[in-house]
């Protein structure tokens, strides 16, 4: 009774506290509009317009909604870098260049991805592939093997090996293709198709475990990988062999890996040379592509290849030509994976040229890709200590010095000078090499060893922006590092919306197997 | 007539007037030589100059690195950065070597010091009794008195006798010339077996000692070491 009594009272005295706000609201009421001007806006059209295409999306995450998935791995192309690139095309299309969005920027689903490794918050290429490939988060060095191997011990490794998503990919019918512009047996390249203990045997490895070269022309899965380019011809050719380009190769169990492939695949077409490659065609059904003795040119030196490379955007498309004429569909991969090692010699030019190249390659792969059966996910492995600093005025170069606003809003004439009284670029590394005058060549002394020189310099007569410049660094290491905040999830077509939140890596497999409808 | 220099004893300099064998010995002057030169005013501070068929080296015999420079078929160049006591370099493509600002022009590392690379016409050659022939070897002598550069060079072999530039600290003397063909190769062929490992992969390499060594350390910059053992310890 009492209670009773009690809750009577609170419902009615919240009635009536009710009934006087909504009478107070009512009769304050006055219909409140944004300024014509403010509606006219293009800021603001722009993005009442987002919001619209947004909300008519439609999703679908059924299980094996996807025909064919396609992943993109911008090896080290942290946020920083993705926003630097950004910048980068915008400004090389005449633009002022924020506003602009990279190809795969116009993705419609998003995310934030988590990428430590078992054993180090900052993660190497091998683990955080290995996460993307196997859906099991490992340790950094290793490749496809779960966290309970040690690093570089083959006889740990017996017995730890994971199913990648191509195995699946193939095992259900599907076509698979690797491209990347570094070796393909590097690590992100790698964890498609090897397991292995120690991301570094490429070309040979302690008795009981293969070579990853060795493992990409004898994987098993499947009819074996349809379409590989990339780098790394050096690793399937024995010492004694010189290539197209002079340079020799490195197995010395004298097998002769690229001769192997063509026994297995008499079918296929092996190519070394952007004519080589022109020639494809469609209806070549394997192709194994080795178009340089270690990893492929950076896209802003690719001109000076000695026997000509195709650039990512050409071998993403090639690739998608030669699997699309399977009709369980396909599974590819694809790196652009000299980002990252741009960003380690402290040269930001090749890193973001680079990144821009890989959204050429993606912007491909939409052209040519259907939404409603292809997935297309784009993020990368890991990030760099690669930052943009400074108050730059709007449309100010990217690689240029820090020119900023004056007390009224407008651009400065003159860079602005630090605290030490000298001008900055806007983008620099946390560690790294730093910035180095050139050093007579012939001095040979240590400059030969290319050493750190972190720290301030005077770039006052200095052409930031120019290939040969590498960005000043704070602390003076031989390499600049991998960096471990998250990096981005970019995604489009069934499944796309599960990339969604922050996320661990290994989620990532998850939603291609699922999408694709791999796992049981 | 012999068709090949053969010069494998201690030559000083200023017995190069009276070198040995007639110039039509060298069949391929510049192909395969050994240089060795030193600082006459710093004993320590020596240097070797290696030239073989597409290749040149620097090598610094007291910290034992090895700046290796061979021309690419494209006319573009490589350096390999070789430390021997490890057995182990650092392989720069042209694009690293870019990217640093390393850029090099083959004609300039392989024919360093030339009179033309250091601006000397005709009208610098000493033709007052510096110009010194012998059967084999000529010793060109060229000054400048303007910019303060004194050179000797020795065209059959393509390389300075001595070059010494005034405030500049440049001052280095030949002490020692090898042409042997099979001497110079062994050591090219010695260098090849080192283990290489990309400019490129550096920084991906942080779990090889000797590689995680380079990356703490920026090299040899900060050490009196110039390679490390396996665990990641100075060689002495």
């Amino acid at each position: 009774m009492k209670q009773i009594t009690k809750l009577s009272f609170v419902t009615i005295a919240t009635a009536f506290l009710s009934a006087c706000g909504n009478s107070d609201k009512e009769s304050d009421v006055t219909e409140l509009t944004v300024p014509e001007a403010q509606a006219q806006s293009a800021w603001y059209q722009d993005a009442q317009q987002n919001v619209e295409l947004a909300s008519e999306r439609t999703v679908n995450h059924q299980p094996g909604a996807a025909k064919n998935v396609i992943l993109f791995v911008g090896d080290g192309m942290g946020i920083s870098t993705i926003t630097a690139a950004r910048i980068l095309e915008g400004q090389m299309q005449g633009g002022s260049g924020e506003e602009h969005r990279l190809s795969f920027e116009k993705l419609p689903f998003s995310g934030l991805v988590k990428t430590y490794n078992t054993n180090q918050q900052t993660p190497d290429s091998a683990g955080t592939m290995t996460a993307l490939m196997t859906g099991v988060k490992s340790k950094a060095g290793v490749l496809s093997v779960s966290e309970d191997v040690v690093r570089a011990d083959c006889a740990s490794s017996q017995g730890k090996e994971l199913t990648t998503l191509a195995e699946l990919a193939e095992n259900s019918g599907k076509s698979t293709g690797i491209v990347t512009t570094a070796r393909i047996t590097h690590a992100t390249p790698g964890a498609v198709y090897a397991k292995t203990p120690e991301r570094n045997w490429e070309y040979s490895a302690p008795s009981g475990c293969k070579d990853i070269a060795a493992q990409l022309v004898e994987f098993a899965a499947g009819d074996g990988i349809d379409v590989a380019m990339g780098g790394g011809r050096r690793n399937f050719l024995p010492n004694n062999v010189t290539d197209i380009e002079g340079s020799s190769g490195k197995r010395t169990d004298g097998r002769n890996l690229v001769d192997e492939w063509k026994a297995k695949y008499p079918q296929g077409l092996y190519v070394q040379t952007q004519a080589e490659f022109d020639a494809l065609s469609a209806g070549t059904s394997k192709v194994l592509g080795l178009f340089n003795s270690s990893h492929m040119q950076y896209e802003a030196d690719r001109q000076n290849d000695i026997a000509g490379e195709p650039s990512l955007h050409e071998m993403t498309g090639k690739a998608i030509d030669l699997l699309s004429s399977n009709a369980n569909g396909y599974f590819l991969m694809v790196e652009a994976g000299r980002i990252d090692h741009g960003h380690h010699a402290g040269s930001a030019y090749s890193a973001l040229t680079d990144a821009v190249e890989l959204s050429k390659a993606v912007k491909e792969a939409m052209e040519k890709t259907d939404p409603e059966n292809t997935l297309i996910m784009v993020t990368a492995d890991h990030s760099h200590v690669f930052t943009i600093a400074g108050y730059p005025t709007r449309g100010n170069p990217i690689l240029g010095k820090v020119i900023g606003n004056d007390s009224s809003g407008q651009a400065e004439s003159e860079p602005t000078l630090a605290g030490d009284d000298l001008p900055y670029t806007t983008v620099g590394y946390a560690n790294g090499l730093g910035f180095a005058d050139i050093g007579a060549a012939t001095d040979a002394d240590d400059r030969y060893g290319m050493p750190a020189d972190a720290g301030r310099k005077d770039l006052s007569n200095i052409d930031t922006t120019q290939a040969g410049f590498h960005q000043e660094a704070l602390v003076p290491l031989g390499s600049e590092t991998h960096a471990a905040e998250d990096v981005a999830v970019f995604a489009r077509g069934p499944g796309a919306d599960l990339v969604t939140g922050t996320i661990e890596q290994n989620v990532l497999f998850h939603v291609m197997a699922h999408s694709a409808g791999l796992l049981p | 007539m012999k068709r090949f220099l053969w010069i494998t004893s201690l030559m000083v300099v200023s017995a190069f007037c009276q070198a040995v064998v007639a110039s039509e010995c060298i069949a391929t002057p510049q192909q395969a030589v050994k240089v060795e030169y030193e600082n006459p005013q710093h004993a320590e501070q020596r240097l070797i100059f290696w030239r073989y068929q597409g290749e040149v080296a620097w090598e610094n015999p007291t910290s034992g690195q090895v700046a290796l420079w061979h021309r690419l078929p494209n006319g573009r160049v490589a350096m390999n950065k070789l430390f021997a006591k490890a057995k182990r370099g650092i392989a720069y493509e042209p694009a690293d070597l870019h990217i640093l600002g390393k850029d090099q022009d083959w004609r300039t590392l392989a024919v360093l010091g030339s009179p033309k690379m250091l601006g000397f016409g005709e009208d610098d050659l000493d033709r007052t009794g510096a110009w010194q022939q012998s059967p084999c070897l000529k010793i060109q002598t060229f000054l400048s008195a303007d910019r303060g550069i004194a050179l000797e060079w020795i065209p059959e072999l393509a390389v300075p006798a001595s070059l010494k530039v005034k405030g500049a600290g440049v001052n280095w003397k030949a002490s020692r010339i090898v042409a042997e063909v099979s001497a110079v190769q062994k050591r090219f062929d010695e260098w090849r077996h080192y283990e290489l490992t990309d400019f490129a992969d550096i920084g991906d390499m942080e779990a090889d000692p000797f590689v995680s060594q380079m990356i703490n350390m920026g090299f040899v910059e900060h050490s009196e070491h110039s390679a490390y053992y396996a665990n990641g310890q100075p060689i002495d």
